[in-house]
């Protein structure tokens, strides 16, 4: 396993987390807070994605 | 047409992957084909446990509720799960058919009793009888208890709605007969040698996806004492849609690794990921700084 895969890893698990903290801050009616974690998420799970893919093609 | 392995052929085959995979098929096979030949009111049980729980638990779990009502209610419960042992229980023919396939005695019967009847019943007739009468009476039994809680002020249209489905669909189903498995399935198989895959699936997938699937989950746990409705409904719709992103992330990167292509070295995926992984740093300076600002003066 390269250090790629791992950063991969991590990343999909910090997109995890930053969703259930903006779920939580949802649920605490902290819209703008909430908003930016999930935006977070959503960059940290393509950028997992996108680094895990093995492929040579873009 | 070559047969099935029998049992003694897949344990003499050890804990080869191919042998052991087509016994899992086999026990799947007689799971399913119990599933199927159970009775009516193992079918009819399953409308009923939804009509139970829209419409009967509310009531009894209500508040101020009398303990009689909940064990009422449970009552109803224990009639529909144990109704199918019953039907196993009892004699699969009745004692009047054998008495059709003799000769009658002249043409005049005579009127018998109650006790005469119920021995004639059949094992579905008695457990139509425990699983309908019993689910009924006790929902009554609950419902004369608590009047209140089907009262419109405590009762919404919707679910009303949905609790008449659940007992149409539960009456409908104990008033039918069993759904059977069709008796010509059998010969439209084709019988041939056992399928093979193209190629073998790599281990692993399902670690991937499980973790996709234990991190969506974990998601769930979240944001059940909001108060107000409609922001409960956006935190589940949030905690839904993130889920199912994780677990597609996980999914790809798990089918990513069966890729024919040739692998591309770390610094060319580094450099795919660049534009995220740029955008994500800048999203974590921002709230950096933007909190520093905050905290400051």
């Amino acid at each position: 396993m390269q250090f790629v895969d791992v950063l991969a890893a991590a990343l999909v698990v910090g997109a995890a987390a930053a969703f259930a903290l903006g779920a939580v801050a949802l649920s605490h009616a902290s819209d703008v807070e909430a908003i930016y974690y999930l935006v977070v998420g959503i960059v940290a799970l393509r950028a997992g994605t996108q680094l895990a893919r093995p492929g040579v093609g873009a | 047409m070559k047969d099935a392995p029998s049992d003694a052929e897949l344990g003499a085959s050890g804990a080869s992957g191919p042998a052991s995979a087509r016994a899992r098929a086999r026990k799947q096979n007689v799971v399913f084909a119990k599933m199927a030949s159970i009775g009516a009111s193992a079918q009819a049980a399953i409308p009923g446990l939804y009509a139970w729980a829209i419409t009967v638990a509310p009531a009894a779990w209500s508040r101020g509720a009398p303990m009689l009502a909940k064990v009422a209610s449970i009552v109803g419960v224990v009639a529909l799960v144990t109704a199918p042992l019953v039907e196993g229980a009892g004699p699969a023919v009745s004692a009047d058919a054998n008495e059709a396939r003799e000769p009658k005695e002249g043409a005049s019967r005579k009127k018998r009793s109650f006790a005469e009847t119920a021995r004639s019943w059949t094992g579905p007739t008695w457990a139509r009888a425990w699983s309908v009468w019993g689910l009924v009476l006790s929902s009554v039994i609950v419902w004369a208890l608590v009047p209140t809680a089907l009262s419109s002020a405590r009762l919404d249209a919707v679910r009303g709605v949905l609790g008449m489905v659940g007992w149409a669909l539960f009456a409908f189903a104990s008033a039918g007969p069993a759904l059977r498995p069709d008796p010509d399935s059998a010969s439209r198989i084709v019988a041939s040698t056992s399928l093979k895959p193209r190629s073998a699936v790599p281990r692993g997938d399902a670690l991937y996806v499980g973790i996709g699937v234990v991190m969506a989950l974990a998601m769930q746990t979240v944001g059940w004492e909001v108060a107000v409705p409609e922001r409960a409904v956006l935190v589940r719709l949030v905690t839904v849609v993130c889920g199912i992103a994780v677990i597609g992330a996980t999914t790809s990167i798990a089918l990513a690794r069966h890729g024919t292509r040739a692998r591309a070295p770390s610094r060319m995926r580094l450099r795919r990921a660049l534009p995220w992984l740029l955008m994500l740093a800048l999203f974590v300076v921002s709230a950096v700084t933007f909190g520093t600002l905050r905290i400051g003066p």
